[in-house]
């Protein structure tokens, strides 16, 4: 994102590049609008992680804590402020990452994709036609097959995780994951999506 | 808008990342309001923080108070042209060195904030650090509690194998005690085996002799035999002879007279009951005298008998008693303690009786 987020009534048209300085020199609105426009990520990062919900909110604070010490050591120049975000997020994480209730059930690849700013290969990879081709293709699953794709995909749940969590086999996971790919490969097909 | 049309797994893998992580960021539940943290900031800097606005007050107060001073000072100092305008006072040399004192003191007191912001901007990075000096502390409590659980594991596995050690310890002296009885054993079965050998080759010398009295019993047994059957032929060749002898005596006796009459004829040709009446018998040993009276009455008895009964024989056999009777004339023979003329009259009855005693 080059603009500040959209919650909590932000200023959805400042750019992130004057927020900066000003939550530099102690601006709480600043502040305030900075994490509005990031800490939904950072909290979908650290649940796909398999943080507890509370332990999610706690480490989205305390990711903000350490950004707003720190911001006087970011340095433009060396990367995007979502990449220093991301860096600071899983470090957070990272000293955290014992006390998960279920360590095995959730993928931290999967995790991770949620912190990649834009211009990272998956976002460029995929387009917004492309992706709204997908969801319009996902709505048309059968209810039972969505589910797992919603655990694999939006939870970033392991095999073992969807297992537990959607109360069947490991097995079971597997067939219908593989059956979701088929369908929506179809789908994409029909879109012009996947040649 | 594919980059690798070959791959179309990998492309629709990618587009359901991506897919997922925008749901995942859209879905999210929106987090607490941020809330600068308070709590758990280093003593210092929380010090600092709390007197930092009082400082700068104090500051600002103090030159406050000198332009103030300088102010009520100006109308009895005079005024210099062109530095305050707004007054009415020209200032004087004495203002003018005033007021650099106090341009000197607030740049002093600048430098001086400027220095406080340094360092509070240095203090900056404390808590970071200081959260993760707590993180690191909370990693070594947690190590601490976790070797302290295992060394209490581990003494109560010393004092488990102590126990075990203890065990192992009575076990062995007890094998230690058994080990020698089987020594004390040992030390024995060469006497034992020596006693068994001994006692082996007594049994078998006791077997051996009874082998040689077994031996010995079945001669003796076989020698039995042959001489019983000797004297069984003995005895056969006596009866054939006496039988002989009886024949030629009845013959001679009483011609062309058989069985029981030919020997009550034999009895009175020869004149058995006078001749033994005639004998002096009182120097004869006590058992011929038994038998020559014994022979009387048998004799006497077959004299008067009724030869022509039909029972005549059986009764005068059954008077005999079997061969009874021969043995015991046979016996006053042999023993030589008869006179001849009493050995030849006992021979004489004894021709007459044999084989009566069988007869019916």
């Amino acid at each position: 994102m080059n603009s500040c987020g959209t919650h909590d009534g932000a200023n959805v048209n400042e750019p992130e590049a004057q927020l900066i300085p000003r939550c530099r020199a102690g601006d709480a609105a600043a502040q305030r609008e900075l994490y509005a426009s990031h800490a939904r990520r950072v909290a979908a990062y650290f649940l796909r992680s398999g943080f507890a919900p509370a332990d999610a909110d706690d480490l989205v604070q305390e990711t903000f804590t350490r950004v707003f010490r720190s911001l006087g050591t970011y340095d433009p120049a060396r990367g995007a402020f979502g990449a220093w975000l991301a860096t600071i997020a899983r470090n957070v994480a990272r000293r955290r990452w014992g006390r998960r209730p279920e360590p095995d059930s959730f993928d931290p690849e999967l995790a991770g994709d949620v912190l990649v700013a834009p211009g990272n290969p998956h976002a460029e990879a995929a387009g917004r036609e492309e992706i709204d081709a997908l969801r319009d293709c996902i709505s048309r699953l059968p209810e039972e097959i969505a589910r797992i794709v919603h655990l694999r995909y939006v939870q970033g749940r392991t095999t073992r995780g969807v297992a537990a969590a959607a109360g069947i086999p490991e097995a079971t996971v597997r067939l219908r994951l593989a059956d979701a790919h088929g369908r929506l490969e179809r789908c994409l097909r029909d879109k012009g999506v996947l040649e | 808008m594919n980059d690798e049309p070959n791959n179309t797994n990998e492309r629709l893998e990618r587009l359901l990342r991506a897919w997922g992580a925008e749901e995942a960021e859209r879905t999210a539940q929106a987090p607490a309001a941020f809330a600068p943290p308070s709590a758990g900031r280093p003593r210092a800097l929380t010090i600092v923080l709390r007197w930092l606005p009082a400082a700068a007050a104090a500051v600002l107060l103090v030159a406050a108070a000198a332009f103030y001073r300088a102010g009520l000072q100006a109308p009895r100092e005079g005024t210099t042209a062109g530095l305050r305008p707004s007054t009415s006072r020209p200032t004087t040399a004495a203002d003018d060195a005033e007021l650099r004192r106090l341009r000197r003191e607030l740049d002093v007191a600048r430098t001086q904030l400027a220095e406080r912001d340094r360092r509070l901007d240095g203090l900056a990075g404390l808590p970071g650090q200081l959260t993760d000096l707590q993180e690191q502390l909370q990693r070594h409590e947690g190590e601490a509690k976790k070797l302290q659980a295992d060394l209490r594991a581990a003494t109560k596995a010393k004092g488990d194998m102590a126990n075990q050690l203890a065990a192992a310890e009575t076990r062995l002296t007890v094998l230690e005690g058994e080990k020698k009885a089987l020594a004390a054993t040992a030390a024995e079965l060469p006497k034992a085996q020596s006693r068994l050998a001994d006692v082996q080759d007594r049994l078998a010398a006791a077997a051996r002799e009874v082998e040689a009295a077994r031996k010995r019993d079945e001669q003796v047994v076989a020698e039995l035999a042959a001489a019983r059957q000797e004297a069984q032929r003995l005895a056969a060749r006596h009866e054939a002879a006496m039988a002989a002898f009886q024949r030629t005596y009845l013959a001679m006796a009483a011609p062309g007279e058989g069985g029981l009459a030919a020997r009550k004829t034999a009895v009175k040709s020869r004149r058995m009951l006078e001749r033994l009446a005639e004998m002096p018998t009182d120097a004869e040993s006590e058992p011929t005298r038994r038998v020559l009276a014994r022979l009387e009455v048998v004799l006497t008895r077959l004299e008067l008998l009724d030869a022509g009964r039909a029972d005549a024989e059986g009764a005068f056999a059954k008077l005999l008693g079997g061969g009874e009777l021969d043995r015991q004339i046979d016996d006053a023979l042999v023993s030589g303690g008869a006179s001849p003329p009493v050995r030849t009259w006992l021979f004489e009855a004894r021709l007459i009786l044999t084989g009566a005693g069988h007869a019916g």
